[in-house]
């Protein structure tokens, strides 16, 4: 990293949390600390609802995950327009209808008390995991940069959130979101500029993207009805649409953001916004990959993206084992070189046998590349346990630094450090007024003043940053980082989200079926991600589907063992 | 702010502090319906559009 990058990523790092404290410098009462002052507008609200989704992770993972599995990932947002219009048609009236401050009051309204603490509890366990990701993404970013311990590191990043969150509330964050949402897509239309501008003249875009094609990369959707397959159009449809009604219309940190709309217009239009411009966003970020991955088959890759993973296995005894899988990768790299120069040359001249040779060709030496690939992750596995044996998430991070013009890589982390501290400080904030309104307020101090309020909320937010460090410690286990957050999201949401539908669309349902049916759901959704291979996006709509049938299953035994009992 | 702020029991039934006119708000532009039918039709258009350049693509 240059000086000019230096001064860029650390100038707007103080520019950001000098704002966060400057906006908030004023003493704040509770509604303006938790809620903002419900002044934002529709397009505030959009933004500042996709900046809370997009986090580091977005910038980090997406990419990676384009490079090593292609495009399918997008199919998980299918289901997200959907979920908006539902939302909109549905959730937000209730909630506005009820002026709460947390979704979860909108069950003690319609069951009671201990259900509305259960999704609360459920939503605290998986928000407060996910955090810890979140801090852990950009933790990434430096450590690899800056030659810093990974801990440390995230220690480091921790702090600075859980100060930035804990002075300026949801007001700072909301308003510091929407341009930093702005700044993060103009930084990532420049990476994807600037990578399609170092392919070589023999391939431009739509060459690029036909070699991506040939390579496996452009399946962007795939119809088939296979369970075990985490991403296809049905699973897409089905299960990233009760995803996203759960994490948009039951998850506080989403929920605290368009309730802080100047109304009910505004907040419906914020969402439907959002429903409008993710999925070009991620076909964006994941075509970015996508490009970056041609790229590099005409420019040789890294065996393997973690570089300091790598210099393990090179101090290490199997040193050899991994210079002859380089060797390998470097003889493969060379024959697909010259393989996507005969190919393009066969295009050009429309010969169709031997374009359909040299992507034959192609398929080879990307097979070959990929069994050496996995050899690295074994020996990286074996030799260094507490690496990270998936490379996905540095493979963004490796081209931004190897190949983006000084200061534009200042930027660039820059902007990716900002989406972190941005999600994270609206993610620490939903925890820790969840925290406050759910349960201090509800079950221990319901007298508390206004100015009480306000310190619990802060210091429950500054806990749940604590915690959050704590769990970015272990995150280094998971393999993927954005796919742990879904993995994650999707164990708990089904069941939160069941009971929302039943709270909404039931009327005859009493309030213990429906919390004993979610305590059994939750179990059997656990034990079903133990035992079982499929795919995580499914256990939404399972977990949903379990809420909903056991509810009515146990007011039915409750019914027919009442008689019984009284007589 | 006692027991009536952040926290306390929510009322028990919806519609009681927001004026009905403000749930039922057209929008500042086109219809709720219209807004709906261009983001579930960019929906079916980006399906059809990735469908044809997965399948172009293979």
């Amino acid at each position: 990293m240059t000086a000019l990058d230096a001064v860029v990523l650390f100038g707007t790092l103080a520019a950001i949390v000098g704002y966060g404290v400057w906006k908030t410098r004023h003493a704040q009462d509770a509604a303006a600390y938790l809620h903002g002052g419900y002044a934002d507008k529709w397009h505030t609200i959009g933004l500042s609802v996709m900046a809370t989704q997009a986090s580091a992770i977005t910038f980090l993972s997406t990419p990676g995950q384009a490079y090593t599995d292609g495009m399918r990932f997008l199919q998980f947002y299918f289901g997200l327009p959907l979920a908006m219009v539902v939302l909109s048609v549905v959730f937000i009236p209730r909630f506005y209808g009820l002026r709460v401050y947390t979704a979860y009051e909108l069950l003690e309204t319609r069951f009671d008390r201990k259900t509305r603490q259960l999704a609360a509890f459920l939503f605290l366990i998986q928000r407060g995991l996910s955090a810890g990701i979140t801090i852990y993404a950009p933790a990434i970013v430096l450590s690899t940069v800056l030659g810093w311990p990974l801990q440390l590191t995230s220690i480091s990043i921790g702090a600075l959130v859980i100060l930035y969150t804990v002075v300026g509330g949801t007001r700072a964050v909301s308003q510091t979101q929407k341009h930093q949402m702005v700044v993060m897509l103009g930084g990532m239309a420049v990476a994807f500029v600037v990578v399609v501008m170092r392919l070589p003249p023999e391939l431009p875009l739509g060459r690029a993207v036909r070699l991506a094609g040939v390579l496996g990369k452009m399946n962007i959707v795939d119809f088939s009805a296979r369970l075990d397959s985490r991403y296809t159009f049905w699973s897409g449809i089905t299960g990233g649409f009760f995803l996203a009604l759960s994490y948009f219309g039951t998850d506080q940190s989403q929920v605290q953001r368009y309730l802080s709309g100047r109304t009910i217009t505004e907040s419906r239009l914020g969402l439907l916004f959002n429903g409008l411009f993710k999925i070009p966003m991620q076909f964006l970020i994941l075509l970015t990959g996508v490009m970056v991955f041609v790229f590099h088959q005409t420019e040789r890759p890294p065996v393997f993206f973690n570089e300091p993973a790598l210099a393990a296995v090179r101090a290490s005894p199997r040193a050899g084992e991994l210079a002859t899988l380089e060797a390998s990768q470097a003889a493969l790299a060379a024959r697909k070189q010259t393989a996507i120069r005969a190919w393009s040359t066969a295009l050009d001249r429309q010969d169709q046998s031997s374009v359909a040779q040299g992507e034959d060709q192609l398929r080879a030496a990307e097979a070959g590349t990929e069994v050496v690939r996995g050899n690295v992750r074994r020996l990286v596995h074996e030799v260094a346990p507490r690496a990270e044996a998936n490379d996905t998430d540095y493979v963004f991070i490796s081209f931004v630094l190897g190949h983006l013009p000084r200061g534009l890589v200042g930027l660039l982390l820059a902007v990716i450090l900002c989406a972190a501290l941005s999600s994270t400080a609206s993610e620490l904030t939903a925890l820790g007024g969840t925290t406050v309104i759910d349960f201090y307020k509800r079950s221990f101090r319901p007298d508390a003043t206004d100015a009480q309020t306000v310190r619990a909320a802060k210091l429950f937010t500054a806990g749940w940053g604590v915690l959050a460090v704590v769990f970015a410690a272990l995150a280094s286990m998971v393999d993927n980082l954005i796919q742990a957050v879904n993995i994650l999201g999707s164990l708990f949401y089904g069941t939160i989200l069941g009971l929302f539908l039943v709270a909404l669309f039931t009327k005859r349902l009493r309030a213990t079926p429906v919390f004993v049916a979610a305590l059994f759901s939750e179990a059997l959704v656990i034990v079903a991600w133990l035992t079982t291979d499929i795919g995580f996006l499914w256990f939404n709509v399972i977990g949903c589907a379990l809420v909903v049938a056991l509810s009515w299953a146990l007011q039915a035994l409750g019914r027919s063992a009442r008689p019984a009992t009284s007589a | 702010m006692g027991g009536s702020g952040p926290g306390a029991p929510p009322p028990a039934r919806s519609g009681e502090e927001r004026p009905r006119d403000e749930l039922a708000a057209a929008p500042p532009f086109l219809t709720w319906r219209a807004i709906y039918a261009i983001v579930l039709g960019a929906l079916a258009v980006e399906v059809v559009v990735f469908a044809a350049i997965t399948a172009a693509l293979r």
